[in-house]
């Protein structure tokens, strides 16, 4: 078993910064992270190397790679189980191992939100940020006529990235009211630098005669083995579509999301406290303002602790590495209160602009009506609504019940991609809060490892 | 071009560090597997490697994600049919 002082979960810009901060006070600490190289989604570096656009930031990996005296990089490897707290069980592909680390810093991320509708397991429908991958990293257009969908500012984020490759985007349709900026409260306009990023990229797709249509969703893909088209219709204020105006759009792909889940997986399996906080991507660690969750000496850091964004996340990675650094005795409490002080006010300073958008961008119960019985609900195990109604209506309240009698979330994802929508489309059919149908109850190993991978497990440890 | 692959056994090459499901988008051809249950085409569709939609059967082994794979040459990649098989080498 390898012995560490501090493990951190996740090679985004929080993990990254956390190793970083904690390493420049002189601790020593290993960093794990599922990809080949650094950076997370938002900084993904380039699989093929003639392809990739040379716009990717990397200074921060390039950072953590310079730092290899007290940072020990540990690639394509998965973090799958926590037991007692502080042993961590790493996957590889052909091994698996466990670490005991002092203090442990989950930067797990976030994934993408998807509810279900008819037509959305056709080969052609996938998320933004699957398209962008395929563009950004390896030059390779998703498609030949494209439709992006969904809430949010990362949409206009990856149609900047389209433009790079070679597709026709048909229409960005942004769920959410034309102007909804002109409702918000004068504070948020203080953080006027990160408004003028989104409008760049406003100006940048008009440039390229993107047309940007606010106030629709898709209601449908539609195809028999493959995406031909796609339905869409107007919605009221509360996403609700208005079946009257709906349009349908020949299109071979669709890029279809509505922000971001926290990954929180392994702070449930730690025994980890969580909260539901459906403004920041639903469940989350409950935490204090030392990044610290109810497990002593477990932190959490980044979307994974509610989806903020890639500089919260910087900032509360090194608040994270900082206060690890503070627990292993590498600096003293004086030098931590001063230390955070500016990470603390550069925090401050973003909120207004972060409850701003959080506001605009929060998930609205129209989505809960595009099923239909015969939608399947649950991708893994093709659950069509008609059943986990019946489940609900039978009596099932929460994931474990509804588990047991429809077998939603026992396929290889573990409901990460289905539960998050369900759990809305459950309360709605029960009455009740998503806060009160609860999250899903992930099992170890939290993502699939082959027997031979246990079996050569480092050491003969169980 | 430089990397040659094998997909349901006819000869393809795709350019060097293309993850399976983005040689399958070059090549126009993006079902990766039937499904269990209904046998409904499935593809690409998170793309980050948690949703495990775009599983395959590649050189002989089930269930493994296309869009987390690099191609290497003279991979054998054919698309999977439900849960897949045991592996050649199980």
């Amino acid at each position: 078993m390898t012995k560490t002082d501090l493990l951190i979960v996740g090679g985004g810009p929080a993990g990254m910064s956390a190793a970083t901060e904690a390493a420049s006070h002189g601790v020593h600490c290993h960093l794990v992270d599922e990809n080949p190289a650094l950076g997370g989604q938002i900084y993904r570096q380039a699989g093929a190397a003639d392809h990739h656009q040379t716009d990717r930031d990397d200074t921060l990996a390039r950072k953590v790679e310079r730092r290899d005296d007290r940072i020990t990089i540990l690639r394509e490897a998965s973090a799958v189980a926590v037991f007692d707290g502080r042993k961590v069980a790493l996957s590889r592909k052909n091994s698996t191992e466990l670490v005991d680390t002092d203090v442990l810093i989950l930067a797990s991320g976030a994934y993408e939100y998807v509810p279900p509708f008819p037509g959305w397991t056709l080969p052609g429908v996938m998320t933004p940020g699957s398209a962008q991958i395929l563009a950004k990293t390896m030059g390779v257009s998703p498609g030949k006529r494209l439709l992006l969908s969904g809430s949010g500012p990362f949409l206009l984020a990856v149609a900047s990235s389209l433009l790079k490759v070679d597709v026709e985007i048909v229409a960005i349709l942004e769920a959410s009211p034309r102007w909804p900026w002109v409702t918000l409260p004068f504070r948020a306009w203080k953080n006027l630098d990160k408004w003028k990023e989104g409008w760049q990229y406003v100006s940048e797709l008009r440039n390229a005669g993107i047309r940007i249509r606010h106030g629709r969703i898709v209601v449908s893909a539609n195809g028999d083995n493959d995406l031909t088209s796609v339905s869409h219709a107007a919605v009221d204020r509360d996403w609700h579509p208005d079946r009257s105006k709906v349009e349908t759009e020949d299109v071979d792909t669709l890029c279809v999301g509505y922000g971001f889940v926290p990954r929180v997986f392994l702070a449930q399996l730690a025994g980890c406290e969580l909260e539901y906080r459906s403004e920041i991507g639903g469940w989350i660690p409950r935490r204090n303002a030392d990044m610290c969750t109810t497990v002593p000496n477990i932190l959490s850091a980044g979307d994974g602790a509610g989806v903020a964004g890639v500089l919260v996340a910087t900032l509360e990675g090194r608040l994270a590495g900082l206060v690890a650094a503070r627990r292993l005795e590498a600096i003293g409490d004086a030098e931590l209160t001063s230390l955070r002080r500016p990470i603390d006010a550069e925090l401050k300073r973003l909120t207004p602009f972060r409850k701003a958008l959080d506001r605009i961008s929060r998930i609205r119960p129209g989505l809960n009506s595009l099923v239909d019985d015969e939608t399947v609900v649950c991708r893994c195990e093709e659950l069509r609504w008609k059943q986990v109604r019946e489940s609900v209506a039978f009596g099932g309240t929460n994931f474990r019940t509804l588990k047991v009698q429809s077998r939603v979330g026992m396929g290889p994802c573990q409901g990460r991609f289905c539960w998050p929508a369900m759990a809305r489309l459950v309360a709605e059919q029960s009455g009740c809060d998503p806060k009160d149908v609860g999250p899903s109850s992930p099992r170890p190993p939290i993502r699939p490892v082959t027997l031979g991978a246990l079996a050569a497990g480092v050491g003969g440890e169980s | 071009m430089d990397v040659e692959f094998t997909l349901n056994g006819q000869s393809f090459r795709c350019p060097t560090g293309c993850t399976v499901a983005a040689a399958l988008f070059l090549l126009g051809r993006r079902t990766m597997r039937l499904s269990a249950r209904d046998g409904t085409a499935r593809s690409l569709f998170c793309g980050m490697g948690i949703c495990y939609d775009c599983v395959m059967r590649i050189d002989g082994q089930s269930n493994v994600r296309a869009c987390q794979t690099v191609v290497q040459p003279g991979m054998k990649v054919e698309v999977q049919q439900g849960e897949g098989e045991l592996g050649d080498d199980a």
